[in-house]
């Protein structure tokens, strides 16, 4: 009996191989935006979009109960820089930092990292600040829009 | 006119004294509260009537024979008696005082036999009386029944004795003088023989013409000569006239040498008498020997150079006749009798001292007499207490016991009013006074540790009163010092171990005298001292800064110190009372430690940060600031070179602030 022949690709696997890619690629341009977002700091705005409007407000008299509790964790206060404690040039700066805000007042140290080097930070400048919480309790700038 | 007496009475009374010392052959005392200062005068015996018992000079013993080289002799100039090569003071003498106290308890001599035996005595000298014939007999008699008593101790019959040697002397000399007289007629009767066998003419022819006759004699005589048989008759006659002459000088040097014999011996013998105050003995002797003795002289014949003859001369410018001693012992009795009527006179006024001295001076220089023999037991009895004192109280000046001395002078002042007490009583206080002011002068060298001077003045002390008691005491207080010394290390070492510091402080002296041979426990005393002050010193400091109102300066200078001593009780006390000022600054800095020990190094730099906040010019602030801040931003070493400091300072972009590191924060 004879071997039927093949009669090639068909229409519908090549509609389903063209959806395919076309899912892929906008699964790849959706991976891109969120990731370009989240780590590149949202565009042209200093990176202060998401994150700064995300963040918790820091609780100063729980902070400087027990900063190690908060350790990890990305809040927001607003203060008025104090003085400059240490400054390296390639290291950043760490400054004291008059907070109030919930829990009360205090003068916080904060470290501002290089990467925010081309924002003058002079005594007596009010700043918003969004910070991380390290596993030490030191508060790490994330964000900082001078108000 | 009457030639003046050699010796006046005054001037025989004078001179008795020496000599009646000098014959006493006793040492004597009679000034028994003579003291000898120990420390301004050395032991001394040179007269000025002190009693020192030490006889540290020896008189010469060369040419001091009397009367042979047995006889004591005392040198009246420092009363120092030589005997038998020894040498006595008299003024202190155990024979003397038991002599006298023998004496004082010794009954009267007023028995029916001491009356017989004065009456005996008086009987001799009276039949000896130059006032009337001597009877010899009658005195030679009474002599032999005196010398029966007791009381007389034969003396009586040894001059007895002395009279029949002298007797037979006189004896002798007699016998000799007639065998020489007998001598002599030989001698003339020899010489006519010779005459005739030399010139027989003589004999055998009558009257010559004288114009022959006078040649024929010559002829005669020349054949009478060269005649060998008349020339062996001759020479024989002149032999035996030689020989009658030689036994008639040689019995004629005999009779001289035993008249000479017969008066030194009984000279000897009223020189023993004066020798031993038998001073009757003496007046008897004297007048038997002027009845045997009739050359005039009398004068005793002393070995020349002798002490006694050189008394004698020195003191009455010739040697003494037996006269001489008859006078003297007149004068001797007389003197005595004296004393002893002064004796009983004192006694009944009371005045006990002056009635023993006159008591001492009568027995001293009158043993025997009857006037000393006869003192009633009673009288005597009444000066034996005072005179036993006072020979104790020299014995108690002489071994230096003047705590017994001045008990016997208090007890003397009370038995007899007229006590002299200012000489035993200066003495005593003067020696007190150097013993005390050398014992302490020997405590200062002990407290500062000059054992040479201490030793040096104990010793001082010790020999100028021995017995002092402060010596004793003295001693017990540097023995219980040694003690305190020992209880005071313990103490010490007790205190360090409960870490009681403060208290070992608050006693530092007493701990520093205490461990100043102790190098250990000195440097850890040092040490604790020095802390201490430290302390003390901080603590005065802050609680200046306190009362300026600067309680964060003061706490914090109190809680540099404290962290330093913290088992200072004091200092934690200081610094509880300014924690409770400044407890707001005190918790934040303390919650800055406790959070920088948990290294929540966030919150502990923010706590630190507040504290400076509070009190800018906190050091502790400070420090933990830079230490946290070292912590998250390390200093790293530029590979350019810059120092951080400089980085640090110059990049600063924070305003004028200048450099945080290494500052204070007062720039804020």
């Amino acid at each position: 009996m004879p071997r039927r022949a093949s009669s090639g690709i068909n229409i519908g696997q090549i509609l389903g191989i063209g959806a395919a890619l076309v899912g892929f690629f906008v699964a790849a341009v959706l991976l891109v935006k969120v990731v370009a977002g989240d780590f590149l700091g949202g565009g042209s705005d200093g990176g202060s979009g998401r994150a700064t409007k995300n963040a918790t407000e820091l609780n100063i008299g729980t902070y400087i109960d027990n900063s190690r509790s908060l350790g990890g964790n990305v809040y927001r206060f607003d203060g008025k820089v104090e003085e400059t404690l240490r400054w390296t040039p390639d290291r950043g700066r760490l400054i004291s930092v008059d907070a109030s805000g919930q829990g009360g007042n205090a003068l916080l140290p904060v470290l501002i990292p290089e990467t925010f080097s081309n924002i003058n930070i002079d005594r007596g400048a009010e700043f918003s600040f969004v910070v991380r919480v390290d596993r030490d309790g030191l508060l790490i700038a994330e964000d900082l829009s001078q108000g | 006119m009457k030639n003046p007496p050699l010796i006046s009475p005054a001037s025989s009374r004078f001179l008795l004294r020496p000599v009646l010392i000098a014959a006493l052959g006793l040492p004597a005392m009679l000034s028994a509260q003579v003291y000898q200062p120990p420390a301004q005068q050395p032991a001394s015996n040179s007269g000025g009537g002190t009693n020192t018992t030490i006889v540290n000079r020896q008189p010469s013993q060369g040419n001091r024979q009397v009367a042979g080289n047995d006889m004591p002799w005392l040198d009246p100039t420092n009363n120092v008696l030589s005997f038998d090569g020894k040498a006595f003071n008299v003024q202190d003498n155990q024979i003397f005082r038991s002599r006298f106290e023998k004496f004082l308890n010794a009954p009267e001599a007023t028995s029916e036999m001491d009356e017989a035996y004065q009456r005996s005595i008086r009987d001799v000298l009276d039949a000896l009386s130059p006032h009337k014939k001597p009877d010899l007999t009658t005195a030679v008699a009474n002599l032999q029944y005196a010398a029966e008593f007791p009381q007389d101790a034969r003396l009586c019959e040894s001059l007895a004795n002395a009279i029949y040697r002298v007797w037979l002397a006189k004896k002798s000399e007699h016998e000799l003088n007639q065998i020489n007289t007998a001598l002599d007629a030989r001698r003339r009767q020899l010489d006519w023989n010779f005459d005739q066998w030399k010139e027989p003419s003589k004999i055998k022819q009558g009257p010559q013409r004288a114009g022959s006759g006078r040649n024929n004699q010559q002829q005669q005589q020349a054949n009478q000569v060269t005649n060998p048989a008349n020339a062996g008759h001759v020479s024989r006659y002149v032999q035996r006239i030689a020989e009658v002459e030689a036994q008639r000088v040689a019995n004629k040097a005999k009779i001289e040498l035993t008249e000479i014999e017969a008066k030194l011996e009984f000279q000897g013998l009223i020189v023993q008498f004066f020798m031993q105050r038998r001073f009757e003995h003496v007046i008897m002797g004297a007048r038997l020997y002027t009845e045997f003795f009739k050359d005039g002289s009398g004068r005793l014949q002393f070995e020349e150079g002798s002490d006694v003859e050189q008394t004698f001369s020195k003191s009455i410018g010739f040697n003494p006749t037996i006269a001489t001693l008859d006078a003297f012992s007149n004068e001797a009795i007389r003197d005595v009798n004296q004393a002893v009527e002064a004796f009983g006179f004192l006694l009944e006024q009371g005045e006990i001292d002056g009635a023993t001295r006159q008591l001492q001076q009568a027995f001293l220089t009158g043993e025997y007499v009857p006037s000393v023999q006869r003192v009633p037991r009673e009288d005597k009895r009444q000066v034996l207490g005072y005179a036993q004192n006072s020979f104790q109280l020299v014995n108690a000046m002489e071994v230096k016991d003047y705590t017994l001395a001045e008990e016997l002078v208090t007890e003397m002042r009370e038995q007899a009013r007229d006590f002299d007490h200012s000489k035993p009583t200066a003495a005593i206080e003067s020696a007190k006074i150097a013993s005390t002011m050398r014992i302490r002068t020997a405590g200062n060298a002990a407290l500062s540790g000059d054992n040479l001077a201490y030793e040096e003045n104990i010793k001082a002390a010790a020999e100028i009163w021995p017995t002092n008691p402060m010596l004793k005491e003295q001693f017990g207080v540097f023995a219980d010092a040694a003690d305190v010394q020992q209880q005071a290390k313990l103490e010490f070492d007790r205190l360090l171990s409960t870490k009681s510091y403060r208290q070992i402080y608050e006693n530092k002296a007493r701990f520093i005298a205490a461990t100043v041979d102790d190098r250990e426990r000195q440097e850890a005393l040092d040490q604790i001292v020095g802390n201490i002050l430290e302390i003390e010193t901080s603590m005065k400091q802050a609680e200046g800064f306190a009362k300026a109102g600067n309680s964060h300066m003061a706490w914090e200078l109190i809680e540099s110190t404290f962290r330093r001593f913290p088992d200072d009780v004091p200092l934690s006390a200081m610094r509880s009372d300014l924690s409770t000022e400044v407890a707001e600054f005190v918790r934040a800095l303390k919650n800055a430690e406790n959070l920088e020990q948990r290294s929540q190094t966030g919150s502990a730099l923010a706590w630190f940060l507040k504290s400076r906040r509070m009190y800018p010019q906190s050091q502790f602030a400070q420090e933990g600031i830079d230490r946290l801040v070292s912590k998250i931003l390390p200093d790293e070493v530029p590979v350019g070179g810059s120092s951080p400091d400089e980085l640090s300072t110059d990049a600063a972009p924070v305003g004028a602030e200048t450099s945080v590191f290494g500052s204070t924060s007062g720039e804020f």
